[in-house]
């Protein structure tokens, strides 16, 4: 896998684009939707940029890890959550405040953004270089060869990384698994007497 | 990986174990059986104290000894080496924020446990999660990698996301529950958001120092990075612009959790601050850049934490926010100078460690206190329940008199000595205008907490005391927070070694 600065085509140009006024575009419409089922549709699509975002960044199979938890995974879990719940304190927000919130909120989104903006545009060539040499040191301390990385980049590094170098926090995950577990036991048993 | 260094893990997976063991019993056991659960949970943390202990005296060996046997506590961090790829660190500051969160843990059990079956507190599942924060906890105290510190701080965080809305008949309680999860959820995405900047520029995961030319370009990252983890993690320790839920969830959450989130949740945060702040970001060049708002934050904090609660009538609520001035108290004993020496991070780690263990006492016994249930069943939550309490309960108001005039800072008890050494630190780095003001807010602190001691010796006319009810299990905990108080108070040298 080439790390080095790739120009993208044209076409992958305006697929870019695209790609990303979609991301922003449905994020924008999961906040200001009235029905919490749009929302969740939005939702989905806000994932599949997501996942097309890293296809741009070379990182395929995150990508498709993306499409299968988030898009597959999740979202249906939410829909299946709103279609049992009951529906009936929907209609309406707060009015006034409601403004207020989204005024906030944008605001907050616009100084990250210009910030990280101006951030990223300082080291877009450091950055780059350096991914390249930590890339290098890695496939020299594990082990692996070049010819190997070259066939399946990402499967090979992720799956050493998480079975090797980050097991530890790998297990520990677990636990954070059973606590949610737990609670989600606590939270949706019914109330018992004696 | 040296797989045989997990042993040093082992008082996290002591409290794991008595988790399951919990949670295990409470489906096998019938009903009239299952007073045994709260003892399980009580096992497994007083289990967790022990392989803790071992903790200590194998770190006592490695630094060569001639330590008192608790001055290993204070010893800083750095000295004792990094395990599991440097993901974990077992020095004497995690072994003390571990310490902390364990007893932490045994007494909110202890504060649950006259509750009889029916209601959610007396469940298995309850001191399941208990102790699955408690293990939190412990693994944030110790981490040292960006990964391992954020997935222990969210299995604290989910645990007592759920616990703080355990009592569901309550409206409050779910109440705390949402504010804490929403709030809480926000500010774990500001700290990954931070993390993964500092990640980008340095390429590293773990909290050693961060090292960069002056005028390399991913100046601008970390910079970026370090301001959005800054914002995640006043948010967790509650401090003044970050404050708002901690009232609410304080208040709505059922009171042992209240005193598990004041103390435990707390010191596991500022666990997470000491190493991020005085390590990660320790350079003089980093230091140089966030002494100014750390003070400034320190100095907010103190004086709207105690200035709000000087209007409370509500003990949990004023607790709350005492809780939020303690915050500021202990922010202050971060302000090291520039061009300290190690020595020096050293003392502030120890003005850190020691003010956790002496507010965490307190604090969990007056929570203790306050979940006390009258004879007409309300709880000791209001300041007029607290009329006349001394010439029905005497020792109990006595007590109660200790950590109000503790957590004040009064002489003979150790909240004195907790804010002595973080106002010395702070003088001795040169901020003597921010621990001027902390001494000034910490008088004024004395009017509300004396508010507390007055009703109970000098109750208002036509006032009727009324009697409590309370398990044993009650008295051991106000009585062993209240003689933790005081011995720390009269021989401080008992934990930090001093000189």
């Amino acid at each position: 896998m080439e790390y080095s600065v790739q120009i993208m085509s044209p076409a992958a140009h305006i697929l870019f684009w695209f790609v990303m006024v979609m991301t922003v575009a449905s994020a924008a419409l999961v906040v200001v939707a009235k029905k919490i089922l749009h929302a969740a549709f939005a939702l989905s699509i806000c994932f599949l940029g997501v996942s097309g975002i890293y296809v741009f960044l070379h990182a395929d199979f995150l990508a498709a890890v993306q499409l299968i938890v988030y898009v597959g995974g999740i979202i249906v879990l939410i829909m299946f959550a709103i279609m049992f719940s009951s529906h009936t304190q929907e209609a309406g927000g707060e009015g006034g405040r409601h403004y207020l919130a989204l005024g906030a909120g944008a605001a907050t989104a616009l100084i990250v953004f210009t910030s990280v903006l101006m951030m990223v545009g300082k080291l877009n060539q450091p950055l780059a270089e350096q991914n390249n040499r930590a890339y290098e040191a890695y496939q020299h301390t594990v082990g692996i060869t070049a010819a190997d990385l070259a066939a399946e980049p990402q499967r090979l590094g992720l799956g050493h990384m998480l079975m090797g170098e980050y097991l530890l926090p790998f297990e520990v995950a677990s636990i954070l698994v059973l606590a949610a577990l737990l609670g989600a036991v606590v939270i949706v048993r019914k109330e018992t007497k004696g | 990986m040296n797989w045989s260094q997990l042993v040093e893990l082992l008082p996290v997976g002591v409290v794991l174990a008595a988790a399951l063991v919990v949670v295990f019993l409470q489906l096998v056991l019938p009903a009239k059986e299952r007073y045994v659960l709260p003892m399980a949970a009580m096992a497994g943390c007083l289990l967790g104290l022990g392989a803790l202990a071992q903790n200590y005296l194998s770190l006592n060996q490695f630094l060569k000894g001639g330590l008192p046997w608790f001055a290993a506590l204070a010893q800083p961090s750095g000295h004792s080496p990094a395990i599991l790829n440097g993901a974990f660190v077992i020095d004497g500051f995690g072994i003390s924020i571990a310490a902390v969160a364990l007893i932490a843990g045994a007494l909110s059990v202890l504060c649950a446990s006259h509750n009889d079956d029916d209601s959610a507190l007396g469940k298995g599942e309850y001191y399941g999660l208990v102790l699955l924060a408690v293990a939190g906890m412990m693994l944030l105290g110790f981490s040292h990698d960006f990964l391992t510190l954020l997935i222990s701080l969210e299995i604290m965080s989910v645990s007592t996301y759920i616990l703080a809305g355990s009592e569901r008949e309550n409206v409050r309680s779910g109440e705390s529950a949402m504010k804490y999860l929403v709030l809480g959820a926000f500010s774990s995405a500001f700290l990954m958001l931070g993390m993964a900047f500092v990640f980008g520029a340095t390429g590293s995961l773990s909290l050693s120092p961060v090292f960069l030319l002056p005028n390399d370009p991913r100046n601008y990252l970390v910079m970026g990075g370090f301001g959005l983890i800054l914002v995640g993690m006043l948010f967790k320790v509650g401090a003044v612009p970050f404050h708002f839920w901690v009232p609410d969830v304080y208040q709505g959450a059922p009171t042992g959790v209240t005193g598990l989130m004041a103390v435990g949740v707390k010191a596991a945060g500022f666990a997470m601050v000491a190493r991020i702040l005085l390590e990660t970001f320790g350079a003089p060049v980093f230091r140089f850049q966030w002494t100014g708002l750390i003070a400034a934050a320190a100095v907010v904090t103190m004086a709207l934490g105690n200035f709000i609660a000087l209007r409370q009538s509500s003990v949990k609520r004023l607790l709350a926010y005492s809780g939020i001035a303690h915050t500021g108290y202990l922010l202050l004993a971060f302000l090291v100078q520039k061009n300290a020496n190690a020595a020096m991070v050293e003392e502030s780690l120890r003005a850190v460690s020691f003010y956790l263990v002496a507010y965490g006492l307190m604090t969990l016994g007056a929570f203790g206190v306050v979940s006390l249930t009258r004879e007409d069943g309300r709880t000791l939550e209001n300041l007029e329940d607290y009329n006349g309490l001394a010439k029905e309960h005497p020792a109990l108001a006595l007590c109660m008199a200790a950590f109000m005039l503790s957590l004040a800072g009064l002489p003979p008890f150790s909240g004195f000595f907790a804010k002595f050494m973080v106002f010395r630190s702070a003088i001795d780095n040169g901020f003597v205008l921010p621990a001027v003001l902390g001494i000034l807010t910490s008088v004024a602190s004395l009017y509300y907490y004396l508010r507390v001691v007055l009703r109970m010796y000098m109750p208002e006319e036509g006032s009727v005391a009324a009697r409590c009810q309370y398990a044993w299990t009650s008295n051991l905990l106000i009585y062993a927070s209240g003689l933790g108080s005081v011995l720390l108070g009269v021989a401080p040298h008992l934990m930090m070694g001093m000189k």
